[in-house]
């Protein structure tokens, strides 16, 4: 059976290695690479934030009634991640290493503890709730990734 | 499985934790100058009133202070349990336990009962407030991993330090409670590995992955290493405490758990520094040196434990200088310098976040307390600890030069901390 949990954390553990491709890109100053790394980075996060809220967490809030809970605070950091991330592609046009890896460190550790919270606590709460359907909510984020894989 | 219980944004005020993190250099600068006015006297028998006093204000006042800080906001996000009420509860603890470090350290350095008794009570309300709360929190976590497995264990131990510490300081201050000096061994043991190093080793379990984006640890490690600690501590003062009791000579067994306890605990350390080695985070900066750093140290005092023990030598200063500040005290002011910035960040963005006017000043981690100031302490941190070692060895020639650098180092952390309450502060005034 499909795991929510297992695969989503896969994914966490996934984009970190995408931002980290691209900082370690920042510290050689090469600056065509790095934007090509960072927006690879932006993409497969900003899908993975897609698909959690527009399938996983309508989907929990649908069977356990909960809508300003966990799902409304996990959205609310994901808003602040876009603004991070907006930032860190800002850095990149100014072309101003230091001031990169001051957005990236604070990127890095909002994301980590935001993924921590989501792995540890959300995601067993919706693999619970959501049980009985969880093939039918990983179905378009598992063929993402073996069409991405390809 | 209960969904209200659920306290994913729970996360206290920033001052919650930052009144436990700004005292602490305070407590840590006061253990300097004592050891200014005391001077090489301090070196000479580990029970001179004085050196308890030092003792306890850089395990208690530093140490234990900025962990119980850090734990009001570790458990909402490690376990998603945040403690009841956590800012009442916290100042509640924070009074007690700041008097009672005050009474239990003045007490000490002074002889004086009084002080002694009014410190008891104090430390004994904070630590079971403390306690219970932490231990409510935790049971009621419905998470499980290793972290948080960790996390339990070291409160657990907690509780057993406590208590030992509590009848130990009950000794001090009443005539009619006998001084049982035998049980310190254990009271040491279930702070500084129980307490201390479990604790250390359940937040490595999440923040040497999550800063330096290095593998996991082992499976086998993270499920069970904090479990063995625990009960082989046990083990070991169960033997410890029959065979000063009832005289009995199991000397060989108990020597034998106190070993494997260290050997554990070095297999722990080796395993994490091949990770940090192997990170995929190629920028180094201030906190992982001062983990490596804390984590050297962490070897070299088991190692001259276990020397001292098959010996006889008595290395007490050095083992313990070895442990609880360059081990401990490493780690911590290396935790610092992450938890801070964050936090300052974390609270500014919350609340500037969506005004568009006001996103562009919130400052970055960097920005808050850059690296150049956090290596420059590192530097003082080093010089500091190489100086306190030579004093063990030369008293005369290095106590004040170790005690003078010490105060330079604390003062320093103590400046970086205050530039990022009032940075904090000057960004909400210009909302």
């Amino acid at each position: 059976m499909i795991s929510i949990k297992q695969l989503m954390s896969e994914d966490h553990a996934h984009c970190d290695e995408l931002f980290i491709e691209a900082e370690n890109l920042v510290l050689k100053k090469n600056w065509s690479e790095t934007e090509i790394a960072l927006n690879n980075f932006i993409n497969t996060t900003l899908e993975h934030f897609d698909h959690e809220e527009n399938t996983l967490f309508p989907a929990f809030e649908q069977q356990t009634g909960m809508t300003s809970g966990p799902t409304e605070v996990m959205r609310h950091e994901h808003e602040q991640m876009r603004a991070l991330m907006k930032d860190l592609s800002q850095t990149i046009k100014e072309q101003n290493k230091d001031r990169y890896l001051s957005i990236s460190e604070t990127l890095l550790i909002f994301m980590r503890q935001h993924n921590m919270k989501e792995e540890q606590v959300l995601y067993p709460m919706i693999e619970q709730s959501c049980s009985q359907n969880a093939t039918e909510l990983m179905k378009d984020f598992v063929s993402k990734d073996t069409s991405s894989a390809a | 499985m209960n969904y209200n219980q659920l306290s994913i944004d729970q996360a206290p005020s920033i001052s919650t934790p930052f009144v436990f993190f700004l005292t602490a250099p305070l407590f840590a600068i006061t253990a300097a100058l004592i050891v200014i006015i005391n001077g090489a006297e301090i070196f000479q028998d580990r029970w001179l009133p004085t050196t308890l006093a030092i003792t306890h204000l850089i395990t208690l006042g530093f140490i234990t202070m900025v962990m119980m800080g850090a734990i009001f906001q570790l458990l909402p996000v490690m376990a998603g349990a945040p403690i009841f009420k956590p800012q009442i509860t916290s100042r509640i603890i924070y009074g007690f336990y700041t008097s009672g470090i005050i009474c239990l350290t003045t007490g000490f350095a002074q002889q004086h009962p009084l002080l002694l008794k009014i410190a008891v009570f104090c430390l004994a309300i904070a630590f079971l407030t403390f306690l219970i709360s932490a231990s409510i929190a935790l049971i009621k976590s419905e998470t499980s991993g290793a972290s948080v497995k960790g996390l339990s264990y070291s409160i657990a131990a907690l509780w057993i330090a406590t208590s030992l510490g509590i009848l130990l300081a009950s000794g001090h201050a009443w005539d009619s409670i006998p001084l049982l000096r035998h049980f310190t061994g254990l009271h040491i043991a279930w702070a500084a590995i129980g307490w201390i190093t479990t604790m250390i080793i359940s937040i490595a379990y999440q923040v040497i992955p999550m800063f330096q984006i290095t593998a996991n640890y082992p499976k086998i490690l993270d499920r069970n290493l904090t479990t063995g600690l625990f009960f082989i501590l046990l083990a070991w003062s169960g033997l410890e405490y029959f065979n000063y009791s009832a005289n009995l000579s199991f000397k060989w067994l108990s020597t034998l758990s106190a070993f494997t306890l260290c050997l554990l605990i070095i297999t722990f350390v080796v395993i994490t520094i091949r990770m940090q080695i192997q990170r995929k985070k190629r920028m180094a900066d201030a906190t992982l040196y001062f983990w490596l750093i804390g984590l050297i140290n962490l070897i070299i005092a088991l190692l001259l434990y276990v020397f001292a023990s098959i010996t006889g030598h008595n290395l007490d200063f050095l083992i313990g200088i070895v442990f609880f500040i360059g081990f401990a005290m490493s780690i911590i002011n290396g935790m610092l310098y992450k938890i801070i910035p964050f936090l300052v960040w974390l609270h500014l963005h919350r609340k500037l976040a969506f005004k568009t006017d006001s996103r562009s000043r919130i400052p970055t981690m960097n920005d808050v307390i850059s690296s150049r100031k956090s290596l420059l302490q590192l530097v003082l941190h080093i010089i500091a600890l190489l100086l306190t070692i030579l004093a063990i060895f030369k008293p005369e020639q290095f106590i004040y030069l170790a005690a003078c650098s010490w105060l330079a180092n604390w003062g320093l952390l103590l400046l970086h901390m205050i530039q990022s309450i009032l940075l904090y502060r000057s960004c909400f005034a210009s909302k």
